[in-house]
């Protein structure tokens, strides 16, 4: 073998796709040619390289919004079009489920006639089907911390009617220990690279509501007001440590929460429940690095 | 039967989940590389997502799950380009390209990654996209055949050719910046 045949099948012998017969001949070769080593080297050094390259570059990098909408769409794509399938293809399957409702509904007319509903003032689960197992958004701290959270939103982003007013964030770290400051950029910046011109910055400021101070950032998002709450978790309570979730609210707005270092973190908003998770998502690992970052500074 | 309806679409979810999902990341690689402009990309990544989920009862299991994909999205890709009256064949140029390039010069060393980037970029797309699907991606040439639907042989042939053109607009690049290096001491 001399040396153009091994240029000619160098990169197969990489790729390990010659016979064995043709291997030994390499080795021999190039046991005896130091030029062919280098270039075997350099061949099987640029084919790393050229891996790593795409592999790392910007260009290639998805973005993790894309990853949690694509989710949702798909998710919502498996199982709204299988139920349309199932009313619309199988006649006979729908008049008998018609029949059953038909006799549900008789029942539960003659019964609710008769006595009081079981479930009268138990709120119903959450729909959210990402619930962890030990809820501890359920913690009687956390709900009266959910439900200021709400009132602010209501009272601070929807309308503007708080009796005391807003400081900036600024002001309200060098006045109070919290991690205000910054804190606009660490819930808007992901969320502009998720979602681009979907998601727009409104404002951010420090506020009061029923005595519990938050820092509030409002964006907004597919055209919806999106409040983003941070607060003071009680001394007490550990930080679950849990990605974020929904933690259905009482009234119609959506609510997600996460908590990270000393403070429970709200994403409140009327957008559909999904697009609302998908938020706090986006901005979860923002958000703890600038509070786990703050943290440090002290 | 509503009921079976619901587990089995819970079932197909939770496969196509653990199976297909985990391999969005190296779809939109691909798609960011095969196509220029990432909103494009992304929704031909969209766009494949779905259809392989409409299709998921059709894949096997226990069989290349991310060439399957990568077959689907090579297959709406070719839809998307003859929708836009887009589609391209090899052009015979560029082939010639490629078979004239009879002096090899060794491959230069203290290469960054953009050199490399830069490099690649330069390269015809037929060619381009052949060495980023075996030698960054990793697929096989069979596999490779069925996703780009031409003969195994003629991917062998494009990936010697496409290695080859690498290492000579590396070489030229590596040239250009030693002269203009040379350039600089001088003066």
């Amino acid at each position: 073998m001399n040396c153009r045949d091994f240029k000619d099948i160098a990169d197969s012998y990489l790729s390990n796709e010659l016979l064995v017969e043709t291997n030994h001949d390499i080795l021999q070769h190039l046991e005896s040619c130091s030029s062919c080593r280098i270039e075997l080297a350099g061949r099987r050094d640029l084919r790393e390289r050229l891996r790593s390259a795409i592999k790392n570059a910007p260009k290639s990098q998805m973005n993790p919004g894309f990853a949690l909408r694509m989710e949702s769409y798909l998710r919502e794509q498996a199982f709204g079009k299988q139920r349309v399938w199932n009313f619309t293809v199988s006649k006979a399957v729908f008049a008998g489920m018609a029949s059953v409702l038909l006799i549900a509904l008789v029942i539960g007319f003659v019964t609710t006639r008769s006595s009081p509903p079981l479930t009268a003032g138990i709120d119903p689960t959450p729909s959210n089907t990402f619930v962890p197992e030990n809820l501890w958004y359920e913690r009687a701290s956390f709900i009266a911390a959910k439900h200021d959270a709400v009132d602010d939103h209501k009272h601070c982003a929807l309308s503007h009617d708080l009796t005391e007013k807003p400081i900036s964030l600024k002001d309200a770290d060098k006045r109070f220990d919290n991690s205000a400051n910054g804190l606009d950029l660490a819930v808007f910046d992901p969320l502009r690279e998720a979602f681009g011109d979907d998601a727009k910055f409104i404002k951010a400021h420090f506020c009061i509501v029923n005595g519990r101070r938050f820092s509030h950032v409002i964006v907004e998002y597919k055209k919806n007001v999106v409040s983003v709450l941070l607060t003071l978790r009680n001394d007490g309570d550990v930080a679950s440590g849990i990605d974020a979730v929904s933690c259905r609210s009482s009234d119609d707005l959506r609510v997600a929460c996460f908590e990270s270092g000393k403070y429970s973190v709200f994403v409140i908003s009327d957008l559909a429940e999904d697009d609302n998770l998908i938020v706090a998502k986006t901005i979860s690992a923002s958000v703890k690095k600038h509070i786990t970052d703050d943290a440090k500074k002290i | 039967m509503f009921g079976f309806g619901k587990r089995a679409e819970k079932e197909n979810w939770d496969d196509f989940e653990s199976e297909a999902l985990p391999h969005m990341k190296d779809l939109v690689r691909v798609a960011r590389w095969l196509i220029r402009g990432s909103d494009e990309a992304d929704d031909l990544v969209q766009e494949t997502l779905s259809e392989a989920l409409k299709s998921f009862h059709r894949y096997e299991r226990g069989t290349n799950c991310r060439a399957w994909m990568m077959q689907i999205m090579y297959h709406v890709n070719g839809k998307r380009l003859r929708k836009l009256g887009r589609m391209r064949l090899v052009e015979d140029t560029e082939e010639m390209i490629a078979e004239t390039v009879a002096f090899e010069p060794s491959i230069p060393q203290h290469v960054s990654d953009e050199d490399v980037l830069a490099a690649l970029e330069k390269i015809p797309d037929s060619f381009r996209e052949i060495v980023i699907l075996a030698d960054v991606e990793e697929f096989a040439y069979r596999e490779i055949a069925d996703m780009l639907q031409i003969p195994a042989g003629t991917v062998m042939s494009r990936l010697h050719r496409g290695r080859k053109l690498l290492r000579v607009e590396l070489a030229a690049y590596a040239q250009n910046y030693g002269l203009k290096n040379l350039r600089a001491k001088g003066s």
